[in-house]
This record gives structure tokens, sequence and C-alpha cells, in this order.
């Protein structure tokens, strides 16, 4: 085996888009943006993101907006930002993390702005995401993981394809400290590339 | 809840005792006597561990094992070398990896090859399982290892641990080859009961 190259060395976009959605890195002036999103939607979100439990303010979300430009860079973890083409509005946020670049494998984390669930913009975010992560990246592997009791988050896994491969018991605690269990899906490089047709056909 | 302790306030034996071994957490001096018991085991672990898979220079592994001393005063980290009772032979190393908010601990661990075949290994790991869950508040501990590890894979099934997912073309094996991932899980329930059953 090729001995890998230091990822911060690997050439690859950072932006792309799907039907619907602008998908990018964050860059400076993002954190106003993200603070007015996360504060619209704090009391939805909380149940299951650890990250949305103290809203930061504007200028912390600005900090965080361009640590996250720098970790991108970096090639560190590649956090990613989802916009509707339509009119520029920000649908919610989502990323490649705990990335393995030896192998390479990702897993993908999401979340949207309460008004804009159910219109289907995450699972077209998690294909697109997926399909860069496959056909850019080169991965091999990539992950969606998710509390047990968050349903939507679990459906948009089994919607985009990805197969349940375990759960893993007691491994985190929820807001209240109450031990809950994780599920594992994943997709492997074969299962993507019998998906892609499919995918990639012009919807009507 | 109350709130928890910062990792590096909690008091952490530093040794465990076991029918037949002494663990004990690295200490400065130790590093000569790691070196040699991972040159032992060396060929014997390239195919199952990164850190393995290459040869290192003694003042690498001196200055890891020191390193592991650290991480164990901040609670980082808990290394515990694998001793027979005698208190210096080295025959091998463990660990446990905490997620402290979770109350989830990882467990790890390596023998040399001549060592092997004498339950050393599961004594190990029973004993780390007992001491997560008696002194630090472990809720759940797993172990990790490569689907095709199965001396390492019958230890878990061995120790009463479960397996909860098979992680596909999760890492590499050092010829570059994709392999799966075993998932191993042991909650405090499970392991209390057990420990009800042995009477240990």
């Amino acid at each position: 085996m090729t001995t890998p190259p230091d990822p911060i060395l690997l050439d690859f976009p950072d932006e792309f888009t799907t039907e619907r959605l602008l998908i990018r890195a964050p860059r400076p002036g993002d954190g106003p943006t993200l603070h007015a999103a996360v504060k619209e939607s704090q009391a939805f979100l909380r149940p299951w993101m650890p990250w949305a439990q103290n809203l930061p303010t504007p200028e912390e979300y600005e900090v965080i907006a361009r640590q996250g430009a720098a970790r991108f860079l970096k090639r560190e973890d590649l956090w990613l930002l989802l916009f509707r083409r339509q009119d520029g509005v920000m649908v919610g946020g989502s990323g490649l993390h705990r990335i393995d670049w030896r192998v390479p494998c990702f897993e993908i984390g999401y979340w949207v702005r309460e008004p804009m669930q159910r219109q289907g913009y995450i699972s077209e975010a998690v294909r697109g995401i997926t399909s860069f992560a496959f056909a850019t990246l080169n991965a091999e592997r990539v992950e969606i993981r998710c509390d047990t009791r968050n349903t939507p988050s679990a459906n948009v896994a089994k919607r985009c394809g990805y197969t349940l491969e375990g759960t893993l018991r007691h491994d985190a605690r929820d807001n209240d400290g109450n031990l809950r269990d994780t599920y594992i899906f994943g997709m492997t490089r074969p299962e993507w590339e019998t998906l892609r047709p499919e995918w990639e056909q012009p919807q009507s | 809840m109350t709130a928890p302790l910062t990792p590096i306030l909690r008091d952490v034996s530093d040794h465990i005792e076991t029918a037949r071994l002494r663990l004990r957490a690295p200490r400065f001096g130790d590093g000569p006597a790691v070196y040699a018991a991972i040159e032992a085991a060396r060929d014997h672990l390239r195919p199952w561990m990164a850190w393995a898979a290459a040869d290192e220079p003694e003042a690498q592994v001196i200055a890891n094992t020191r390193q592991a001393a650290v991480r164990f005063a901040t609670r980082e980290r808990l290394r515990f070398l694998i001793f027979l009772a005698d208190g210096e032979t080295l025959i091998g190393s463990s660990g446990l990896k905490p997620d402290w908010d979770a109350g989830s601990f990882e467990i790890g661990y390596w023998v040399r090859p001549e060592d092997e075949g004498q339950g050393y290994v599961s004594e190990t790991v029973r004993a780390l399982a007992g001491f997560a869950f008696t002194h630090l508040d472990a809720a759940r501990v797993e172990i990790m290892c490569h689907a095709h590890n199965t001396h390492s894979a019958a230890v878990a099934a061995r120790c009463g641990f479960t397996l909860e997912c098979r992680m596909r073309h999760a890492s590499r094996d050092p010829q570059g080859k994709l392999r799966d991932d075993l998932v191993y899980g042991l909650l405090r329930d499970e392991w209390t009961a057990q420990h009800m059953e042995t009477g240990a």
C-alpha cells in the first residue's frame, strides 16, 4: 500500500449543488446566519444535538464558522452548510466527520431548521454528500449514527439506502443524563455504485 | 444528576490485582521493559495493531510509555501494563479509553505470543471491566477488534460481551485490504448478573 499523503494536500471543491441545494463549507460571515437559524429551531434541535444546548452569540458563531472553515482547509473535518438555491436561505447543516483518510471513511451528520423539515431537503443533502464522499473523496465507507429514539433521523438513513449495521447500547447520555443507545448505519462503495444510477436520474 | 467530576479530580487506583496478574499504570522507567515486550510481540501484533505495524526505535517507545504515565495522571487514558504476580515480568499491556461524560470505556489489550493461551487476556479484561463498573461509574464497557482477529473476538465473547455491530469496510489491514470492524459491549446490569453468578 502506498503511504497516504498528508490530507492537507488533497484537492477537492468546497461547494457543490444538488437539485434544490447549494452545499458548501462554512465561510467568514456565516456566523450571524447560523445563529439566527439555530436560535429559531433551538427547542426542536435540543433533544438530539449536544451543540444546541446553549446558544452561542452571533460573534461566537462567527468564531465557530471561521474555525470550521479552517478545519475544512486542514481536511480534519468537513463541515457543510445547506442553502436553498432558489433564494439562498439556510436550510440546515451537515458534513463529513470522524474522518479516517487511510480507508477513507466518513460519518455524515445533519440537522434541519424546523420550518424546513419534511420537504426532503435532508435526504437530498445526504444523497449529495454521500456521492461527494464516494465519487470525489474516494470513500470506501460512509456511516450515519443517530440516537435510536430520533426516528426522523433514522428514517433519513434508511430512505437513502443505508444499512443498519448495529446498535451500541448505553454508549451516550441524553441531556437529562439518561443512558441512550446509538444506531450505526453504513454504506459501502459497492452499495453506493448500485444506488448511483437511480440517484442520478433527473427528477421529474 | 449531580455535576460530573472533572476527570483529573477522580481518584483512580494505579494498580489492580487479579488471581495471577498485577496490572499497573506505567511509570517513568518502564520504557525499556515495554520495548522488550513489544519487540517480543511485534510480528504477532503487526496485522492487528496500527501502532505495531512499523518498527520503532526504543527511544520512541520510552517516550510513548512516559506519555501514557502522563495521560493516566490526567485521566485521559488509563493504560495498565500487565505483569505476572511477581510484579516484575511484563507480559503485555492493556487499558481503558474513557468517555467520562457517557460513562463508557473501551478496553484494549495485547500479550506476548509466549503468554497466550493461558487465559491471561481474559483475566485482564474481566478485571478491567470490573474495575470500570465498580470504581469508575461505568455504564458500559466496550471492545473493538478487526473482524478476522478471531483471538480477540473470542476474548470478548468469553468475557460475556455482546456483539453489537459489524462496521463493514471500516479499516484496512497492513496490506491495504479493506476489512470489517466489530464492536462488543457489556452493560452494567449484564456485568452485575454475571458477577453474581460466578460469585467472583
